[in-house]
């Protein structure tokens, strides 16, 4: 089926930092466990969200919301690890030429205007472009566990999504990104909820970012890679589930007080 | 750069009429966005699958190529006649119910895109159609009623149009009218041969031309194919042209290209254009290319040369129209050789039917005269001419929108191994999720370091990356292209007593690592099946026992590096990397 998309815009990505995040050779400790980085390759991943419910035409209408959904797809293979972030492709948003712009969508400029009274011109007033809109797409990860939001609202909507405004699909934010292990509780759960007003005529969630291969490091491997690098033993840290779950740090918050 | 021992330099000079043009619409302003780092500096030691290298040399590079339809000449050397048959596996290309139109300007690359290639670059004079009929019909002068124009569509429907003294689209055939100028007679052969009852009802597509002196109108099949196509009269003020079925192949390119086309039937082509996706079949997911690999890519040196370079696609600008469409608008605002596409705006008004000149007391009339309406009553108003792009590139803020949307690329290497992929689709087509790569992600000008490319890196010759473009996207593209930009290296092999006289000099020695792109993604999950997949496990175990030894390597392959790494290094075996076959064919 034939997509519309309204493409990227000119800018250049910001700091990009997907390609030296990990490169092979690198030592990671993952969960405890140290992993020698075997192989990285870059990824990419579209997630059409018509696809996923609303399966009429490829546009979702103002109001939309597809609930909580995952992808399959998206689990890696054993010993495999994805860092990917998300991004929302922007569609642009419209002034009309009388000055409205509340759910304008593109309006016709071809149409005439007929004034009842003589002697007056529209002139070429057309429709401007103000700025680039798109759905909002908040993210359980692991399952279940909300992510990005303030503590004290974890379900509140007014907290914990990314818009094209916080990253736009060609300058992707690495603050955002998700580390995806093997693991059917470790895939993503995305909600695209469209809060503009508009039609959104392109509702895609972009991934993009890399893909490992990790080889497990026994401990005769990293007592040989100590000896080997004069006593030191770097690695980084990965923490792919974020910050613990809200509901385990309220144990302190009483509402009655 | 290079040191005194030079890159080997075999492709020749190529004059100018022997490139493709530069991009068709530049490229967007703004900066070229993170510079590609020069990675390895000469004197640095580098691990690679076969063994440590030390490198030589190294200098910057850049490589343009292009992704259009590709094709054979089905003519060859006939002058400006361009015959092209096009042979992509998609099936949009063998349906007898698809056909498009190419836009005149459109380069067709004759030859390929390898350097010891001397290719003809040449440009569609004027519009093209593939797989369809097309005929033309010029007016010279008003014509005598009752003269007749008969035109036969595909399907074999023949309606004989009357030149009469004013237009009736009642009639079955229409009547069209007959006086007043010839232009008012062509656009009222146009109107006939439209109409849905009395006419041909859409099987004919027409074009009307008024630019030159005489009108003319261009009719067009629709219906791709061979047909019962025809087109005569009996008027000799109507000169008519062309439209046989016979003319017609399902697939082909016929056109006028402004040069002599000096090459021979069989060239293989490239046609720098690909159709909007919804301008080929309705209900079709995407149009698919062939996956396509340039040599180029890869050094004919003998020595051991790596190419490490970042990709980027071309941007194509998208427009939302004036009428505030965004599916298929194209680049233009309306058809300059199609008057039927250019529209007035404005309406029948009061007692004059004026068009407001935006204000002034002086407008234009209905048969274009100045009219001084400063006292009439009028009511017909002109919104102005709005633009359809008129600001320019990039998000203009203005009247259009203007984006960039390119073709989606997706990478093989080697051939059959899709990249940048996540593990589950890496079989699949699906036009989201199986590792295409769009200008978003990666774009010409600003080519994303995530997306990588080494060539000559692997043990064996098996590193050529292989392109292949999908569209989905509901507007032609104009030249899609990848530009490639990096480095080139030369390396030396270090041996055995370099690495030990290194040991034993310092305790140790600092290398960095060269990725092998055939080894990051395996051909299975590593636990339903080997991961260098069942036929090369069988080939490489055959008459030998499996123990449970084998079975852990076979399923937990990890890349010759790292075993280096964890379990020590070692010399590079000399000549492990097979000499160039085709060096026998270049004669060096």
């Amino acid at each position: 089926m034939s997509r519309v998309n309204f493409g990227r815009t000119p800018t250049v990505r910001g700091y990009n930092p997907l390609a030296n995040t990990l490169k092979p050779g690198h030592v990671i400790q993952l969960r405890g466990e140290f992993y020698l980085v075997d192989a990285v390759e870059g990824l990419t991943f579209d997630i059409v969200c018509t696809a996923n419910g609303n399966t009429a035409g490829t546009e979702i209408s103002a109001g939309y919301d597809s609930g909580y959904f995952q992808d399959a797809d998206l689990e890696p293979y054993r010993n495999h690890l994805y860092c990917l972030v998300p991004s929302l492709p922007g569609q642009p948003k419209f002034i009309s030429r009388s000055g409205t712009y509340d759910g304008v969508g593109f309006p016709n400029d071809e149409t005439n205007v007929t004034l009842a009274a003589a002697l007056r011109s529209i002139g070429g007033a057309s429709r401007t472009m103000v700025g680039l809109i798109s759905p909002r797409l908040f993210l359980k990860h692991p399952a279940g566990v909300p992510r990005w939001h303030a503590d004290e609202s974890p379900e509140n909507d007014k907290t914990g999504f990314l818009d094209v405004t916080v990253s736009p699909h060609e300058d992707p934010n690495p603050n955002f990104a998700i580390w995806i292990e093997s693991g059917e509780n470790q895939l993503p759960q995305f909600r695209l909820v469209n809060t503009t007003g508009e039609v959104i005529f392109n509702p895609v969630v972009h991934l993009q970012g890399f893909k490992c291969r990790l080889k497990h490091m026994s401990r005769g491997d990293v007592e040989a890679a100590r000896r080997a690098n004069g006593g030191k033993f770097v690695y980084k840290v990965i923490k792919p589930q974020g910050l613990p779950h809200a509901g385990s740090m309220a144990a302190d918050y009483d509402p009655s007080q | 750069m290079v040191n005194s021992n030079p890159f080997k330099e075999l492709g020749g000079a190529k004059s100018a009429d022997q490139l493709p043009s530069s991009s068709p619409f530049g490229r967007p302003p703004g900066p070229f966005g993170e510079a590609i780092p020069q990675e390895y500096q000469p004197g640095e030691l580098v691990m690679m699958s076969q063994g440590l290298y030390r490198v030589k040399a190294a200098e910057p590079l850049s490589v343009n190529l292009h992704m259009g339809m590709q094709g054979k000449l089905a003519t060859g050397a006939t002058g400006t006649t361009l015959v092209v048959d096009i042979e992509e596996s998609d099936s949009v290309f063998s349906d007898e119910n698809v056909a498009f139109q190419i836009p005149e300007g459109t380069k067709v690359l004759l030859g390929g895109q390898g350097f010891n290639e001397v290719p003809q670059i040449v440009t569609l004079s004027s519009r093209a159609e593939v797989g369809r009929s097309v005929g033309t019909i010029t007016v010279s002068n008003t014509v005598t009623n009752g003269k007749l124009v008969t035109i036969v569509d595909s399907a074999g429907l023949s309606k004989a149009y009357t030149a009469a003294s004013s237009e009736d689209l009642t009639a079955d055939p229409c009547k069209f009218k007959s006086g007043g100028s010839k232009q008012l007679v062509a656009e009222s052969l146009v109107n006939c041969i439209a109409d849905a009852e009395g006419g041909h009802n859409g099987s004919i597509i027409t074009e009307l031309d008024l630019t030159g002196t005489d009108p003319v109108i261009r009719i067009i099949s629709v219906k791709p194919g061979t047909g019962s196509h025809a087109i005569s009269n009996n008027e000799t003020n109507i000169a008519t042209a062309g439209f046989s079925g016979s003319t017609a192949v399902v697939g082909r390119l016929s056109g006028t290209v402004k040069e002599t086309i000096t090459k021979p039937v069989g060239t293989e082509c490239t046609i720098l254009f690909v159709p909007a996706n919804s301008a080929t079949a309705a209900g079709t997911d995407a149009i698919t290319l062939d996956s396509r690999t340039f040599g180029i890519l890869e050094s004919p040196d003998s020595r051991k040369i790596i190419y490490d370079v970042v990709w980027g696609i071309s941007t194509h600008p998208k427009y939302i129209s004036a009428a505030g469409d965004a599916t298929n608008t194209g680049v233009a605002g309306f058809d300059g050789s199609d008057a039927t596409t250019m529209s007035q705006h404005s309406a029948d008004g009061g007692n004059t039917d004026v068009m407001d000149n935006n204000g002034s007391a002086h407008r234009v009339g209905g048969l274009g005269a100045s009219v001084d309406t400063s006292t009439d009553d009028y009511d017909s108003l002109s919104i102005g001419l709005s633009p359809h792009g008129g600001s320019g590139y990039g998000y203009g803020f203005g009247t259009a929108f203007n984006g960039l949307i390119s073709p989606k690329i997706r990478v093989s290497q080697p051939r059959g191994k899709v990249r940048f992929v996540v593990d589950q689709m890496s079989g699949s087509n699906d036009s989201s999720k199986a590792g295409w790569l769009t200008a978003t992600e990666t774009a010409i000008s600003a080519p994303n370091h995530a997306y990588r490319l080494i060539t000559g890196s692997g043990g064996n010759d098996n590193t050529l990356p292989h392109f292949q473009l999908l569209q989905d996207s509901d507007e032609s593209l104009r030249d899609p292209h990848i530009l490639i930009v990096g480095h080139k290296y030369l390396f030396e092999e270090v041996s055995d007593s370099e690495v030990r006289e290194m040991i034993r000099k310092s305790g140790r020695f600092n290398y960095k690592i060269i990725q092998d792109p055939g080894q990051m993604s395996g051909y299975s999950d590593g636990i339903t099946g080997p991961s260098q997949g069942w036929k090369d496990l069988v080939a490489n175990q055959k008459n030998r026992t499996m123990s449970f030894e084998d079975y852990k390597r076979a399923t937990e392959k990890v890349t010759d590096q790292t075993m280096n790494m964890l379990y020590g290094t070692r010399a590079s075996p000399q000549a492990r990397r097979s000499s160039d076959p085709r060096n026998r064919h270049r004669r060096i």
